[in-house]
């Protein structure tokens, strides 16, 4: 009968499942593989453009904001701790603990968790490529050279921001989560190193991208970046000789320039920059920071950040950079006030179709002038010192320097420091502290502020959820 | 069917294929001169055949008919009469029996099952709308079992009947021999040694709900489920006794007629408004609760065990209805009724809150800021809105149709039904609605010799959700200054770029679409007595299409000037599912015992496929709904995520059962999962059990005679958690998102750090319990007694972030225990004549502790012999009444105005476990009325008015944000004793570190217990006069109410959101009427 044949076929199918499924391996039964969307430790550096887009991935990260750009910036919070912006809304309070020069470690600043999150791609990175054979050895020596001095530029902010940060260089985290405090030599000694590796390994004289083609856009560091970050490191640990040298090399290079006209010198194609980043969001198509810095109406006001009048107050009279640098807004609502703004760059929009001219710039020419003109100084040379500042101050549309002696010379340059780079990548704050004035600056202006200034407030506190996970981690004094 | 007959002077020429004997009587009647007689409740008893004759006389047309079946005739005149042979009579060796069921009272019951006992097929006989059942079978030993839901099953042995007989089923109080659902298979209550509970479809029916997980609150011991908000496709949390595990998910297995189902939430952008996590929508929503014919939840191990790596956290069988034979039956269910939002505490009228603000810039020396719009005039600061009024004003109004159709022969049974559900949103000011279509059906066809069956069960459910993801509540604190919503004209008003009007969110687009199909077939042989091959498959499919978008007209003005454009998400994902599960099943006696053994295998899997994409740049509302007319489009989030998750099993189990008094059980699984390291990926869990009717003993009988039934069991076994991610034994890289990729390079990062020695978790059960019933059963009462301990616990264990991460998923040595108990109690207070009262009170109390926790030091973020939803807080000391500060005490009982943020001021433990809960449920029915309801409580520490007030912003006084009147009681001036400090407009550093230790001070947390009204239905069936002058079997008419009333010292917001700034779970009535054709 037809349907016992098919009851007979039901039931040897049940049974050839059920011995087949006992017999056969079950292992096989659960195979995977990895994932389809992500690729895995086994194929991330199996190939160049494999390895291009893992740093790639280190670059757009950087340039996606945190700590390189926008609210939780660099620029954005130093400014704010120091003497260069102010935070006029009250409910901003992450901002407001910059401000205030008063962090809670229980929200601590989100430069630590960055920094590590970096360091470990780089690591990875370094490690990744450096052990892979599919690679092939110039597109090796470009990659690891620019991961080296990406890494070397965190650790420079990790050391001045922390004191004594710990120091990686693997990826692996069993090593990772014991690491003690390091000290700052130990740091500045890494630093250097991956830089003066960095030199020797990048491109010379031109821009490149991932595939060493020649291209216009500044977004790779080369070899003259590498020896102008060289030059503020030395700069940093007062190794005045080497400083100037590692400062001349770049500012005799002919590729760049100070740009005459200071509405252009936060151009995209500016011949002033050193290194800028791509913008990678589509909400920011130019900088992040314009839109906090630009005051303005018809935007909600409560997310600028003006300028703090102590600034506005240190220009000279008839410092172009005054009147091209800074912007001033008036509110047509009671009660009436006139802000001052950082105007370096132009364009705040989130419009998606907007132009791209601006980009932001994390190395600038100019404060190479700077870093020779205190090395020339501090080691006599005034009339050097005298020449690089003047190149800045002529520029700005300022007579020469009137300073004779070496103190004279090394305030004056001080203050051309605070005057040119402002709101730019917390160099005042590092100035003030590097230069031991931050006590005697901040005592002032932290009560202005509505603050009280503490002197262990120079450096920020670890996250505590870190201390706790790393027995041989301690945190910054005063911090309890 | 195919009839042809022609007669030639009462000859007959006839084929037919699959004919009745009714229709084939019918047609000789038309075609010759005879008239036949018969009884046609007996002749539909018979299957239908083939038959084909030629030119034959009427004589050897009725014997050629009637061949074979134990029916005679006899030809009188021209009338033929049939009738059955005697009943003793043997034909082929079988024997016919005729009946009629009745119940106490003689009323006929319809739908009663007969089965012959000993035979593991489910069909049987099932008597018609008379009552009456005629039955064929093989051996004078047969004894027929009677079982009908609510009545106690009898067993008969045909030698002692005399057919036709009628034989009168008692009510059962008892419930003992219902038919309980189990891991791949059933029992009865009476027999089943592990710990579970059963809901059925006529609690189900009580609950106005689309998700029948609102059923079970409150209903199941030991289980607590809560509901993240009232709103149409919430999530839901569900934990059978407590939490296992540190990390991993705490949801139970569902398995819905035997097919594993992916319960949880859908992946969906609507998180932040239905749950969170990119979670919404509960998967169990998409299930008809109309179309459940029982729920059992497995909860020790003997229960869940043979589930294997999934059962640790309990197990939810659903079992849907399935068609019964008998007459083709019509049945149809329609409510409607209306829900309703409960009000929040009243906030600040403008002069208190105007006098607030004042105050702030007082105590701050601080100016007016332009930014100050509430109070710097730009506002009418003579306006007044009571907002929370304003927002929850409304009503939604839920329709629910349902109907269905089922029957079938005796080899053949059918159930189809369909189900339209609609909920509008209850903030009339957004809009949209919730609506559900499903349909289910299933078939059940059984072979004439009863050997072959198979089961086909399937349901597609289609939802359609556009409810803009916009909670007005959360907008609730606005100043009660702020302007009006509307501009005269009804355009949104946004006051000069002044007010960010609330309602531009609403004028989002949401369209969700939700499909779910479940399917599955169940086939089986009896391949030799008592051994029987089955083989189960099924497929499952969640998908999710979604469109969100921002049209211009939901953007603030001030940023569409600015050159802000709108934009739109889609969201489409699809998760199946497929299982094979082939089965042996041996039982077999020995002795006075049975032995039922079961051996199994099991191949699945689970595929993800996920996309999601954002479209930009619309600068006018008129194409938002065109992918393609956005200027561009990006990938959002991961942009496509996608992966498959195998799981393989090898089970197994025994159970052997004396006299119906000494049961016990083993029961064993080997499983392995592909989400774990390749070394690890295989684990065995057993478990074995044991229970004892003591009182089938006679000397307990005659010890206690009041005792019905008595039984104690136990059982004890493993079972484990896999709820973590996929591919955590590699180190992932992913994309980074990004529109304009590096140089043109789109970059990749690593996004995890890999453990290739990831494993299970596994969690031992154990499991006392004791069921008594007292005079007949109308006294019952259950206790559970458990203990699970939870070892190689899955947990993300925190790391430095110096590693790059901040965790690292582990197995690790911790060890969490859940100890508790709960008990049952059932009575039936009265029940005379048509008067019955009856009661059923549970409790559950568990108690979670964290046992051991090696190498904490490094991360004491867990306290050791507390429970695992503990965490330390810093005490808090007042206001000061000088400075009119927040004060604490630190760890030595000093008072500061700062606890140290290290945390080692945080000397008190909070706990938020629920304490005791339980419920209340009665029933009462006179004559045709039912009216239950059921009272639900839980003993529990929740967020304090001090917290909820203080966690939405810490600081009163600031811009635009309204408090409760609560806050009045605040500092002043020196001297004043207040229980909320001083006012401010900026953070000041003291108070800033002061209350940033958010969540951490103990007076953020108070007594949130609470007992809630949390069901009533009353209903109303009409008695069989009425019924059946309407042409019905069955006619009800009812009322229902959810979320009816609340009891609690909690008297500021609800006691189970505890926000005030949420929407509170929904209070609905509705009114329905059920028919039965």
């Amino acid at each position: 009968m037809k349907i016992r044949k098919i009851y007979s076929i039901a039931l040897y199918m049940s049974v050839l499942a059920i011995v087949s499924l006992l017999s056969s391996s079950c292992k096989k039964a659960i195979q995977v593989g990895p994932s389809l969307v992500a690729a895995n430790s086994s194929n991330a550096f199996s190939s160049n453009s494999a390895a291009q887009s893992v740093v790639s991935g280190i670059y757009t990260r950087m340039s996606a904001g945190s700590f390189f750009q926008g609210g939780a910036g660099i620029s954005l919070t130093m400014g704010l701790a120091a003497d260069e912006l102010i935070n006029i809304s009250s409910n901003n309070s992450s901002l407001g603990s910059f401000y205030l020069n008063s962090y809670a470690p229980i929200t601590p600043p989100p430069f630590w968790s960055e920094f590590y999150k970096e360091l470990f791609f780089c690591n990875t990175a370094i490690n990744g490529i450096s052990g892979s054979s599919a690679i092939t050895d110039g597109v090796k020596k470009q990659l690891i050279g620019e991961v080296k001095f990406l890494r070397a530029y965190i650790y420079f902010y990790a050391v001045n921001l922390y004191g004594t940060p710990p120091l990686t260089t693997t990826d692996d985290y069993t090593v990772n989560n014991v690491l003690p405090n390091s000290t700052p030599d130990a740091i500045y000694k890494q630093i250097i190193q991956d830089l003066t590796d960095a030199q020797v390994a990048l491109a010379d004289n031109v821009y490149v991208d991932a595939s060493s083609n020649t291209v216009t856009d500044r977004v790779r560091p080369n070899k003259q970046v590498a020896s102008a970050m060289l030059a503020r490191v030395y700069l940093y640990l007062k190794d005045w000789k080497n400083a100037e040298t590692q400062a001349s090399s770049v500012i005799s290079n002919a590729n760049y320039t100070l740009v005459g006209n200071l509405n252009q010198v936060f151009l995209r194609a500016s011949k002033e920059t050193l290194w800028a980043l791509q913008p990678v969001s589509q909400l920011y198509l130019n900088t992040i920071d314009a839109n906090y810095l630009i005051v303005n109406a018809s935007y909600v006001i409560s997310t600028q950040l003006p300028l703090n009048n102590n600034l506005v107050k240190a220009f000279e009279t008839g410092d172009a950079r005054l009147t091209n640098w800074v912007g001033t807004f008036t509110t047509t609502t009671a009660p009436v006030t006139t802000y001052s703004y950082a105007n370096k760059y132009k364009v705040a929009s989130l419009s998606s179709t907007i132009a791209v001219t601006e980009y932001p710039i994390v190395m600038r020419f100019a404060e190479q002038y700077l870093i020779r003109a205190e090395a020339r100084a501090q080691q006599n040379n005034l009339s050097g010192a005298a020449a690089d500042i003047n190149m800045i101050r002529s520029r700005a549309s300022l007579a020469n320097t009137t300073a004779s002696s070496q103190s004279d010379m090394l305030d004056a340059i001080a203050h051309e420091r605070q005057v040119e780079l402002f709101s730019e990548w917390g160099h005042r704050w590092f100035d003030l502290k590097r230069t031991n004035k931050l006590d005697a600056v901040m005592s002032v202006v932290t009560p202005q502020k509505g603050g009280t200034w503490s002197s262990f407030e120079q450096l920020m506190p670890i996250p505590p959820d870190d201390i706790r996970a790393d027995p041989n981690l301690k945190q910054n004094p005063g911090y309890n | 069917m195919q009839v042809s007959a022609a007669t030639f002077a009462q000859r007959i020429t006839l084929k037919a294929k699959n004919i009745s004997y009714e229709k084939l009587f019918k047609t000789i009647e038309q075609r010759s001169g005879y008239t036949f007689v018969y009884d046609p409740d007996v002749l539909r008893t018979f299957p239908n055949f083939n038959i084909e004759i030629n030119d034959a006389n009427i004589t050897e047309v009725m014997d050629r008919s009637l061949a074979n079946k134990p029916l005679n005739y006899k030809v009188i005149d021209n009338t033929i009469v049939v009738r059955l042979k005697e009943a003793s009579a043997q034909h082929n060796g079988l024997i016919y029996i005729s009946g009629k069921v009745t119940g106490q009272n003689g009323i006929v019951l319809p739908g009663v099952t007969v089965k012959v006992k000993g035979s593991s097929l489910i069909t049987g006989w099932v008597t018609n709308a008379e009552g009456r059942f005629n039955a064929l079978v093989n051996s004078k030993d047969v004894v027929l079992v009677f079982s009908y839901v609510g009545y106690r099953t009898q067993e008969v042995r045909i030698e002692d009947l005399k057919s036709p007989f009628t034989i009168q089923l008692k009510e059962d109080i008892s419930k003992l021999d219902e038919i309980q659902v189990i891991a791949y298979g059933q029992t009865t209550k009476r027999l089943n040694i592990g710990d579970q509970t059963t809901v059925t479809a006529k609690e189900i029916e009580k609950y106005p709900v689309g998700n029948v997980l609102s059923v079970l609150q409150g209903t199941v011991p030991g289980m607590v489920i809560s509901q993240s908000t009232g709103q149409a496709g919430s999530t839901y949390s569900v934990v059978i006794r407590g939490q296992n595990g540190l990390s991993t998910g705490t949801a139970p297995l569902y398995v819905i007629d035997g097919i594993p189902y992916n319960g949880g939430a859908y992946s969906s952008q609507k998180s932040n408004f239905l749950g969170s996590n990119n979670q919404a929508y509960d998967a169990l929503s998409l299930i008809n609760p109309l179309d459940i014919e029982s729920i059992n939840v497995l909860k020790d191990a003997d229960a869940t065990s043979i589930y294997g790596s999934r059962g640790a956290n309990g197990v939810i069988l659903i079992t849907t209805k399935k068609g019964k034979s008998g007459d083709t039956r019509i049945d149809v269910n329609v409510f409607s009724g209306i829900s309703q939002a409960i009000a929040t505490p009243q906030l600040l009228n403008t002069q208190q809150y105007l006098q607030m603000r004042r105050e702030a810039k007082k105590n701050d020396n601080a100016a007016i800021l332009p930014t100050d719009y509430d109070i710097n005039g730009t506002w009418d600061t003579t306006r007044y809105t009571n907002w929370p009024k304003m927002f929850l004003k409304g009503t939604g109004y839920n329709t629910n149709a349902q109907a269905s159709i089922s029957g079938g022969g005796n080899n053949v049974s059918y159930l189809v039904s369909g189900n339209f559900r609609r909920a509008t949103n209850v903030q009339q000011l957004v809009g949209g609605s919730d609506q559900t279509s499903s349909l289910h059906f299933n078939l059940n066809s059984t072979s004439s010799n009863n050997k072959f069956n198979m089961q086909f069960t399937g349901g597609y459910t289609y939802d359609f959700n556009n409810i803009p993801s916009v909670d007005l509540t959360n907008n609730a604190n606005l100043a009660p200054d702020a302007p009006t919503l509307y501009n005269p004209d009804r355009s949104l008003n946004f006051q000069n770029n002044t007010f960010s009007n609330p309602l531009a969110a609403a004028k989002s687009i949401a369209r969700t679409s939700l499909t779910n199909l479940t399917s599955s077939m169940v086939a089986s042989y009896l391949l030799a007595k008592g051994l029987k091959a089955q083989a189960t498959i099924g497929y499952n499919k969640q998908s999710l299409n979604e469109f969100l978008a921002t049209p211009l007209a939901a953007i603030q003005p001030s940023l569409v000037a600015l050159g802000v454009k709108g934009s739109a998400n889609y969201t489409w994902s699809n998760k199946s599912f497929w299982s094979i599960e082939p089965q042996l099943e041996y039982n077999h006696s020995i002795n006075k015992g049975t032995l039922d053994v079961l051996v199994g295998g099991s191949i699945q899997k689970q595929m993800l496929d996920a996309t999601q994409l954002q479209a930009l740049g619309y600068s006018n509302d008129l194409l938002i709904n065109n992918i393609a007319a956005g200027s561009s489009i990006v990938a959002l989030g991961q942009g496509y995520n996608a992966y498959n998750y195998k799981y393989s099993a090898l089970y197994g189990r025994a159970n052997y059962n004396w006299e119906g008094k000494y049961i016990v059980e083993l029961s064993g699984r080997y499983d392995g999962s592909s989400k774990f390291g390749q070394s690890r990926q295989f684990h065995f869990f057993y478990a074995t059990g044991a229970g004892w009717v003591f009182s089938s003993e006679n000397f307990i009988k005659n010890a206690i005679p009041f005792l019905s039934f008595g039984k104690i069991k136990g059982s004890y076994g493993t079972s484990g958690n896999d709820q973590i991610g996929t591919y955590l034994y590699l180190e992932n890289f992913s994309a980074v998102s990004s529109t304009n990729p590096y140089q043109g390079v789109p970059g990749i990062i690593p996004t995890n750090l890999p453990n290739p020695y990831l494993s299970w978790e596994s969690t031992a059960k154990a499991n006392i319990g004791i069921e008594l019933q007292f005079l007949k059963g109308r006294i019952g009462l259950q206790g559970n007694f458990f203990r699970n301990r939870t070892t190689d616990v899955l947990s993300s264990v925190p790391l430095s972030s110096t590693t790059g991460f901040t965790f690292i998923t582990q197995n690790i040595d911790a060890k969490v225990q859940n100890k508790g108990f709960d008990f049952t109690l059932s009575t039936t207070n009265i029940q005379s004549g048509s008067f019955v009262w009856t009661t059923s009170f549970m409790i559950s109390r568990q108690y979670n502790k964290l046992l051991a926790f090696p190498n904490a030091t490094g991360l004491a973020l867990q306290e050791i012999n507390q429970s695992v939803g503990t965490f330390p807080v810093n005490r808090y000391a007042g206001v000061n009444p000088q400075t009119g500060l927040y004060q604490f005490y630190d760890k030595d009982g000093k008072i500061v105005s700062a606890p140290s943020s290290s945390g080692s001021d945080q000397t008190k433990l909070i706990n938020t476990d629920p304490g005791y809960f339980g419920s209340v449920s009665n029933s009462i029915s006179f004559k045709g009325f039912t009216l239950s309801f059921l009272f639900r409580g839980i003993k529990q520490t929740g967020q304090s008015t001090f917290g909820q007030i203080l966690s939405t912003s810490f600081l009163a006084g600031l811009p635009n944000t309204n408090y409760p009147t609560a806050i009045l009681d605040h500092w002043q001036k020196p001297g004043d004793v207040a229980k909320y400090g001083k006012f401010g407009s900026t953070f000041g550093t003291t108070l800033f570190n002061a209350l940033n230790v958010n969540r951490n001070v103990d007076a953020y947390y108070s007594d949130a217990s609470y007992i809630r009204l949390q069901n009533a239905s009353l209903s109303y069936q009409f008695n069989n006069e009425i019924t059946r002058k309407c042409h019905l079997r069955n006619l009800k008419v009812y009322a229902l109410g959810e979320n009816l009333a609340t009891i609690s010292g909690y008297n500021f917001s609800d006691p189970e959101t505890q926000s005030y700034l949420k929407m509170s779970p929904l209070r609905t009535i509705t009114f329905g009427i059920q028919a039965s054709l």
